[in-house]
Formats: C-alpha cells, structure tokens, sequence
C-alpha cells in the first residue's frame, strides 16, 4: 500500500509545484502590497490585505484539493492510463485504501502549509506574535473540539468515498447504460439520500436525534453539542464503512474498465 | 503441458451488442497462440475478460485454477493496445512503478531491453512517439517473468523497425513454461512464430487449431485462411 501511496503523491507532484509557485507568487505580491504602503497605514492595512490574502488562498486550496479528490479515482476509472493501476496485483480495497490515504496526507499537508503561511504573515505584517498558550478551556471544551475536528474529517471522507462509490457503480452496474453524466449525478443523489436514512436509523437506533439534541439543549449547551458530535461521528463513520466496502467490492469484483 | 487458462462458456454484451458468444477456450503452457480476426471481433474483450479488466456476463475463466482477480493480475501480463502509461511519467518512473508493483519484474533485463529500443529514460512518456510508446509497452509488459503473457495489437501502427524490434524481444522472452496470446489483425506479420491461431469473429471462435495442422488441411498459409474467413467480415 506504501507504494501506491508513493505513485500517488508522484503523480501530484506537478500539481503541488504549480500550486507552490502560485503560493509564493501571491505572498510576494501581498508582500508588495504591504510594504509599499506608507508606515503609517501599514498597521491598519496590513490586516486588510493579511484578511483578502490568506482568503484567496483557503479558497484556491480549498478548490485545489476538492477537485483533486475528485480526480484522484476519476482519472483512474475513466481514462485509459488507468488500465496501469487496474493491472496491478493489488486488490479494489487497497487501491481504495491507499487513495484515502493520500488524500488525508494532501488535506493535512495543505493545512499546514496554510498554517505556516498565517504564522509568516501574523509576525510579518505586524499583528504577532501569535500567543501559543493553550486557553484555559474545561474538558468539555477540548473534547468538543477534538471532536469536531475528527467529525470534518471522516466527514471528508465519506464525501469522497459518496463520489467514488458513484463512479465505481457507473463503471460497474450501470456500465452499459445510456446517459451517462445524469446516471451518474443520479447515483450521487440516491447515495446521499441512503446515507441520510443511515443516519437517521443510528439516531432512532440510539434513541435521539439531532433534533432532539437541540430541543434539549437549552439547558446545557456544551452537553447537547458533544452528546450531537458523538452521534455525528458515529453515523458518519458507519456510513463511511460501508460506503468503502460497497466501492472496494466494486473496484475489485464489478469493475468495467 | 498444462491447461494455463480455461474458459467456458463465456458471454460478455454491451448494451444491445454482444462483444463474445459462447466463447470456449483452452491455453496450454508452452505455446504462442495467435487470436486473429478484423477490428470488431472481440479479442479485446476477450483479453480484458481474462485480465480481469472486465467482467464477463455468464461463463467462467479459471487461470490456473483461479477465477480473475488481483491474484490472477500478479502472474498475468496483459498489455492492452491503448497508451495505458501514465503520460506524466519519465520513462525511468515507468519502469519504477513495475519494479514496485510486480514482484515478477526483471529490472536488470528492462534497462537492457530500453537500451535495445532506444529509448530515453529521462524522457516523458506523454512526449514519446507513437513507436517509442509501443517499444516502451513492450518492453515493461515482457520484462515480467510471468506465467501468461497478452499482447493487444502489439505491432499496429508501428513502423518497419519497431515492428521488427518488438518480434524480436517477443521471441527472445517466450518462456517455454507459459503461455503468450498475441491478438492481431496483421496476420502475416506474427505467422511465423503462432504454435496456435484462434479465429475470432462476432464475439464467437470461427476456427482453432495448431498452426501447423490448418495450414496442411487447407493447402494454405494463415494470411488467406484470414481471408477466406472473414471474407464478409
């Protein structure tokens, strides 16, 4: 699986050099901006262009890494070239596997180098130093937050793996069928509604709903949001679960290449 | 000999069009088989289907004992007739990838074999000329130590030279404990070295036989029985 995972990030490799360049192209056209401002507009200024830079640049990564995650299995089930993945003796669950992978290494690798790039321009255009003291928050407010960033996570996940199991379907079951872009938007639609029947059988399974949550939560805020999170990550990740099984089963018993 | 690959009543249709009927097979090790027949015929999808690129509709395909699958993918050599290397690749990251991917890959025969072709390691894949792309193919495809080998089309649209290249290595590499399918519409190019031809046409086997035996019977070489076969076609 390494070695998928290192095709992978071959392959990116001029995708990430150009989005590199474009990063550094635009700091230093920010940095441009900045210190051609007369010093005594800089402070104020500075954040205004700190606030439009760093907001081009989650939107360009933001779109960047959506559309790779989407190419990431398209290019591979629609395009010829992938025959050279197909061939390999590898199973559907591992190449499934292995593109996951790599793409929570992409999101975190493009998290972090967004992050540096704040730190860099926090301390650069004046409003540092950033204060790294942890903030004295209680247990509840820690655990909400791990939780939530594990939620967007796995979130992210089941998305990708919402669109691979429509495109593993449409190069499997529906592979003989006419119309293909809307089967295959079709396909993502029915996934989406399935999933939301998934989440609310765990819900009544469980004995609560998101609804119920809220309605409760008057009283104590912090509870209900970690009692919903819980739920959240636990009805994601079940439909997560079967959502690579049913694409690792297509990509490895049905595919149609 | 040993029976390589069975295959029994293999039906595989798209949409309304159906690619193979009742298709009935058997590949002993030790001999070069020759699938012949126009463009349409179906020798792709039959090699897909045992590659395990497609999935056949009814029948059964054992290789060696075993149903298609990433098992069978790791002593099966399938090189399909498209350009199925990836075009951001160098030559050299080609080679790599099957190094990394195939246990059954001879690196040391590979970088001879790229010398032979003249080929340019450090060349892009995307840049390399439609010749260069087929000796490229080639070369990764025979340069496995595998069990079954499948070539698709492996001298269309090439020229003299690399046509003559790639007959070679072909011979130079047949292992006489596998088995190698060579699918072509070029017939009198590959006659020579066919142990066994398979006449494929409208998804169905015409004719099969040793090369040697047809030939006799018919009082003529493979190129006119082509003819005399897919007269209509």
């Amino acid at each position: 699986m390494l070695k998928l995972i290192k095709f992978e990030f071959m392959r990116k490799k001029m995708v990430f050099l150009i989005a590199g360049a474009l990063t550094v192209l635009g700091q230093l056209f920010a940095m441009f901006q900045y210190y051609k401002l007369d010093e005594t507009v800089r402070n104020y200024a500075g954040e205004e262009i700190f606030t439009i830079f760093m907001s081009f640049t989650i939107f360009g990564f933001g779109l960047l890494y959506f559309i790779d995650l989407i190419l990431l299995i398209k290019d591979d089930l629609f395009k010829q070239e992938g025959y050279m993945l197909f061939m390999t003796p590898h199973n559907g669950y591992k190449i499934l596997g292995s593109k996951l992978i790599f793409a929570l290494l992409e999101g975190f690798i493009i998290a972090v180098v967004y992050l540096a790039l704040a730190y860099l321009n926090v301390n650069m255009m004046g409003m540092g130093p950033i204060d790294f003291r942890m903030p004295e928050f209680d247990v509840a407010w820690i655990e909400l937050i791990v939780k939530g960033l594990f939620l967007g996570v796995i979130m992210l996940i089941e998305f990708a793996l919402t669109v691979y199991l429509s495109f593993a379907l449409f190069k499997s079951l529906f592979t003989n069928a006419r119309f293909k872009g809307l089967i295959t938007f079709g396909i993502f639609i029915v996934i989406n509604m399935v999933k939301g029947q998934i989440v609310e059988l765990i819900g009544k399974v469980f004995g609560r709903s998101f609804e119920s949550i809220h309605l409760n939560a008057s009283g104590a805020m912090l509870e209900a949001a970690n009692s919903a999170m819980t739920l959240g990550i636990g009805a994601t990740l079940v439909s997560a679960i079967i959502l690579f099984f049913a694409t690792g089963y297509l990509l490895e018993n049905r595919i149609n290449l | 000999m040993n029976t390589m690959i069975k295959i029994v009543d293999l039906h595989k249709s798209y949409m309304t069009k159906k690619a193979l009927r009742n298709v009935n097979l058997e590949f002993q090790s030790g001999k070069i088989y020759g699938l012949l027949g126009p463009n349409g015929s179906g020798k792709t999808t039959l090699m897909k289907v045992i590659a395990d690129l497609h999935q056949q509709n009814e029948g059964e395909i054992l290789i060696c004992g075993e149903k298609p699958s990433h098992k069978t993918r790791a002593f099966v050599a399938f090189m399909p007739t498209e350009n199925f290397i990836y075009g951001w690749m160098k030559v050299k990251e080609a080679l790599q990838f099957y190094k990394d991917m195939y246990q059954d890959f001879d690196m040391e025969r590979a970088e001879e074999l790229i010398q032979f072709m003249e080929l340019d390691k450090n060349q892009k894949v995307a840049s390399l000329s439609t010749g260069q792309k087929a000796r490229l193919k080639i070369t990764l495809t025979i340069c496995r130590r595998a069990k079954i080998y499948m070539l698709d089309e492996p001298l269309n649209g090439l020229d003299p030279i690399s046509r003559t290249k790639i007959k070679e290595c072909i011979i130079d590499q047949f292992d006489s404990e596998g088995v190698m399918i060579i699918s072509t519409h070029l017939v009198n190019e590959v006659e020579q070295i066919l142990d066994e031809v398979i006449f494929i046409g409208g998804g169905e086997i015409i004719i099969s036989g040793e090369t040697e035996t047809l030939r006799a019977e018919r009082g003529k070489g493979l190129e006119d029985i082509y003819r005399e076969v897919f007269a209509n076609a």
